[in-house]
């Protein structure tokens, strides 16, 4: 690459508020070629809101499943957000290790993204699968927040190359239709064992504790995360990712639950190394053996979880101060 | 071209010999983070142009001040047009009309811009002189000075008045009020509406449909009056979880609105109709912030007495102030597709807000 070319690369990486981000990193297929998947199932990711891990974990207030789950798989107690608010930011932060500069809550219409540095691309480019069960949706490819259902939770619709914006408005995109479908048909891939690599579930307002309690949110979470568990993505390697969010920024008591429930995990294991999304985004990447995406701005410097895990997921272990 | 730089960088560090205007000193203390205790919020913190002037932090239904987990009851509302907002007062029928805030206790629009930097729940200033003394320390203090006189900050009661002032006539501009939306082009015969939002207009002047422009007729979008929507408790607030010191009741707490500015209770639980101008981007609604999106309320007003279709939604909760509560809305019967097209209506309204500067980050988060 022509320094040039790399001047343009940076520039393009370079964080932007526009809404419009016209991105012009290294394009997904001249990345490293992907290595096969260490994870053997499916990677799940359920993510809740707006909780902290001091919240969720009271013995007394508490939510029981969410600690059972807790103290029998690997908890990272010194997990945050990569502090930056609010929601939207921190789940397009999950999918892409950045938020373009994104500092509200608009739906697509006032933030859609041209960049192609994304997860979606990324396991599609590798020959994985994906989808994102989104509670509350009801049609697919919600683009609009309504009732219970808030687009700002599900971070593939902000991308132009799923959600069909032609430069003037949103076209039809059967991929977005088959990709970004309602909570309910996670229960058909279940009972077709049909059930995608790579799951991205957003339970609605309700249920992941924005509006609801704490209590409704774990009765939800036990119920669904049973039927998960039950399920042969989850019984042959799979992994379930169960987090928050975003914390409130101030005091470390106020930083999201983590919890990682596998078998690969180390059991019982409390990590208290300094985590944030980006540590949560390679991980993810490195069980499904895909490169670092090309615009990721912590692509190099942030490693993944690999303390939480039986075997170290990458070969370059965390070296981590303790958080 | 240079030259015009150095002449405006001049002009904004309070070197030029012009004398400032009085809303061009308001726009720098509406964006100055060291007016809060501690530094680190401005007004445009909870107030934000690329949203309207409303918070872009609208995961929390309520706005953080400035202190750690300080959290005001309700939710902080878009300042665009509320220069048209007149002073609280009673019309011929005996009906309350006007004032600022939710609930119309600041009775004039000099007096509300005070409120905010001598709030506890917001910029935490113990007091006037501590305002004061901040401004002095400004770059722009010396633009007080020359605009209201070489003492203008010398007195601590004359030196807020200008400083509110000031304020005040920053949100009195054009750039917070600047009838940019679709639907102000399309009056002006310059774009057409679509034909839902066409439809929608249709549903949303029609009395006998969504009836909408009865308490937010235009241009303003509001009538400026007081209703009780009978909006429920907001469950997850965090105003619930202050100290007994801001709100003793704790979860308990009730926000009787109206009610405790005139002291009458026909008033109870009524809260001022705010415009509907940029409604499509000043999420969540409500004065508690109960509504996450703009279908969800439309559901709410169209379904409240009747419940919901949506079987996520279901039945609604019980309205936080049952007494005064408005029967004119409920029970509209609209369509899904009349819903569809109010939104699509109100879409219409939103500005063409600038860019500007960027979003103003919030420097009460940890850096890493």
């Amino acid at each position: 690459m022509g320094i040039l070319a790399m001047g343009s690369a940076i520039l393009g990486c370079s964080p932007n508020n526009s809404g419009n981000v016209t991105a012009e990193c290294e394009s997904l297929s001249s990345m490293a070629a992907p290595v096969t998947p260490i994870v053997k199932g499916t990677v799940f990711t359920i993510v809740v809101e707006n909780h902290s891990a001091s919240q969720v974990f009271d013995p007394k207030t508490g939510a029981t499943f969410m600690t059972k789950m807790a103290m029998k798989y690997a908890t990272a107690l010194g997990y945050h957000d990569s502090f930056v608010h609010p929601s939207e930011a921190n789940y397009l932060w999950m999918v892409s290790g950045q938020n373009f500069d994104i500092l509200d809550d608009q739906d697509p219409i006032g933030h859609h993204l041209a960049s192609t540095s994304h997860l979606a691309d990324q396991i599609e480019a590798a020959g994985l699968t994906w989808k994102t069960y989104q509670e509350a949706m009801g049609e697919p490819c919600g683009l609009k927040s309504h009732g219970r259902y808030a687009a700002k939770h599900n971070p593939f619709v902000f991308f132009d190359d799923i959600n069909g914006w032609d430069g003037t408005q949103f076209q039809f995109s059967q991929r977005c239709v088959d990709h970004v479908v309602d909570y309910a048909e996670l229960d058909q891939d279940i009972a077709a064992n049909t059930v995608p690599d790579y799951v991205f579930i957003t339970p609605d307002l309700d249920n992941d504790m924005h509006d609801g309690s704490i209590g409704q949110a774990d009765r939800w979470l036990e119920r669904e995360i049973g039927k998960i568990m039950a399920s042969d993505a989850y019984k042959n390697g799979g992994v379930i990712f169960l987090m928050g969010d975003e914390g409130g920024g101030y005091p470390a008591s106020d930083d999201p639950p983590f919890i990682i429930i596998s078998d690969m995990v180390k059991k019982g294991f409390v990590s208290k190394v300094d985590y944030d999304t980006s540590s949560y985004l390679k991980t993810v990447q490195a069980l499904l053996g895909v490169a670092n995406l090309p615009c990721d701005p912590a692509r190099s410097d942030v490693s993944a979880m690999d303390d939480m895990f039986a075997a170290p997921l990458t070969t370059e272990v965390a070296a981590l101060p303790p958080g | 071209m240079r030259r015009l730089l150095l002449l405006i960088g001049l002009a904004t560090t309070g070197c030029s010999k012009r004398v400032p205007t009085a809303a061009e000193l308001g726009k720098q203390v509406f964006f100055d983070q060291a007016l809060s205790q501690p530094e680190g919020q401005a007004c445009a913190d909870c107030h934000a142009p690329h949203v309207a002037y409303r918070d872009p932090e609208s995961d929390h239904t309520t706005s953080s001040g400035i202190l750690d987990n300080h959290f005001g009851p309700r939710n902080s509302p878009s300042i665009m047009y509320a220069r048209w907002v007149p002073d609280l007062h009673q019309d011929k029928t005996g009906a309350w009309i006007g004032g600022m805030f939710w609930d119309g206790r600041a009775a004039s629009f000099e007096a509300q811009a005070g409120f905010p930097l001598l709030n506890p729940s917001e910029m935490n200033n113990p007091d006037k002189a501590t305002v004061v003394a901040s401004v002095r320390k400004a770059a722009y203090a010396d633009g007080f000075r020359k605009l209201y006189g070489e003492d203008a900050l010398e007195h601590v009661d004359a030196a807020f008045a200008h400083i509110s002032n000031a304020i005040a006539e920053f949100e009195r501009t054009p750039e917070l009020a600047p009838f940019s939306s679709k639907y102000d082009r399309y009056l002006r015969k310059e774009v057409e509406l679509t034909s839902a939002e066409l439809r929608g207009l249709a549903v949303f002047e029609d009395p006998k449909k969504g009836n909408c422009a009865s308490c937010h007729p235009p241009p303003m979008f509001t009538d400026f009056g007081y209703a009780n929507l009978g909006i429920p408790k907001y469950g997850n607030s965090r105003y619930y979880e202050q100290g007994k010191t801001i709100n003793p009741a704790g979860e308990a707490f009730i926000d009787h609105g109206l009610m405790v500015t005139v002291q009458d209770p026909a008033q109870d639980g009524k809260f001022r109709t705010p415009t509907l101008r940029n409604i499509g981007r000043t999420a969540p609604y409500g004065h508690n912030g109960y509504f996450e999106n703009l279908l969800y309320m439309l559901d709410f007003l169209n379904t409240r007495d009747t419940g919901s279709k949506d079987p996520h939604v279901g039945p609604w909760a019980a309205p936080e102030v049952a007494a005064n509560v408005e029967e004119r809305i409920g029970h509209l019967g609209l369509t899904d597709q009349q819903v569809n097209d109010l939104d699509e209506f109100l879409q219409t309204l939103t500005d063409q807000l600038e860019k500007g500067p960027p979003p103003v980050r919030n420097p009460r988060k940890r850096t890493r």
